[in-house]
């Protein structure tokens, strides 16, 4: 997945994850993201809504965990708080991350590979051990996901059956 | 980063066995920073896989595996009771299929796209003026 321009600021709140409320002046938001924010985060009140559909900007702090909560133009001011991450587990059971449940990982409990790989991934990306562990298992989770989905791939024949074929079967039953 | 996306059993059927359809739904899918489906995929995925195992399409074991590892394919879950509503009004609009609907009911919610395999769902959905809203996966993608 391409990074967008504004994963820097995913990276900083994900940095974050102690805190329950970030407060963040519109200038320190550019200094993470190293460029200016556009005209309309300094105007328009929906730049910084909770909205993924074309907001770039949104999915960062999404993606990270954080949603907008209070909004000040005059004083170019935003507050983020942690919005509860739902996802699913095995066997489809939901799951809820809140800010009690953050793990914690002591360095003398990962081998020094680990801790260089941590620390390779602070050099070339910046941030901090915690958000460089937060991008690591992120990416982690998809590879694991990619391989799986290969292994599934390659565990049978090319089927015979067009599984749509089968799909309708189900759909179209309200139509007998 | 692609945004979300509404994932529908047939394109994650594609996605886990290996059809002609599976790089593209690779393509489509994969990409996504999250994916959501309601619950009548794990249903819909579960029925796929059993008239599979009893075409000797694929083995007991692999079958069994597929549904027990769907969840790791879905990044959310949405509850067919807060569909319901909205999939009965749309299935009796543009008389789509009850299942078809839930998945547009949900993409039609959260303004994002279903990926799906079924052409019959996304020509349906075309024609009801829902195409914004629909993504097929090309029919033979293999790479």
């Amino acid at each position: 997945m391409k990074p967008t321009k504004y994963e820097p600021l995913k990276r900083h709140l994900e940095g974050m994850f102690q805190h329950g409320e970030v407060r963040l002046s519109f200038q320190e938001i550019e200094r993470v993201l190293g460029f200016s924010l556009p005209r309309s985060a300094y105007e328009a009140q929906p730049w910084w809504s909770n909205t993924r559909a074309g907001h770039s900007q949104a999915v960062a702090w999404l993606d990270a965990g954080w949603r907008t909560a209070s909004l000040d133009l005059g004083a170019q001011r935003v507050s983020f708080v942690k919005a509860d991450r739902s996802g699913v587990a095995e066997e489809g059971a939901t799951f809820q991350h809140t800010d009690a449940e953050a793990i914690v990982l002591p360095p003398s409990a990962l081998h020094t590979r680990a801790l260089r790989m941590i620390d390779e991934h602070v050099a070339e990306y910046g941030g901090d051990r915690a958000s460089a562990c937060v991008a690591l298992l992120d990416q982690l989770a998809n590879d694991r996901l990619a391989a799986m989905v290969d292994w599934f791939q390659k565990a049978s024949p090319p089927l015979t059956v067009d599984v749509v074929d089968l799909i309708r079967e189900d759909r179209d039953s309200d139509e007998r | 980063m692609n945004g979300e996306i509404v994932l529908d059993a047939s394109a994650a059927a594609d996605w886990l066995l290996p059809g002609p359809r599976s790089a593209g739904v690779d393509a489509f899918v994969r990409p996504s920073a999250r994916r959501i489906a309601p619950d009548l995929i794990f249903a819909e995925f579960a029925s796929v896989a059993i008239k599979l195992v009893r075409r000797n399409q694929i083995s007991r074991t692999i079958a069994h595996d597929a549904v027990r590892r769907l969840p790791r394919l879905i990044d959310e879950v949405a509850p067919l009771d807060t569909l319901a509503g909205s999939a009965y009004a749309l299935a009796e609009r543009h008389a789509f299929s009850a299942y078809d609907a839930f998945y547009l009911a949900l993409a039609l919610k959260r303004d994002l796209a279903l990926v799906t395999a079924d052409a019959k769902l996304a020509r349906s959905a075309t024609e009801g003026g829902l195409a914004r809203h629909v993504r097929l996966v090309p029919p033979e993608s293999r790479p």
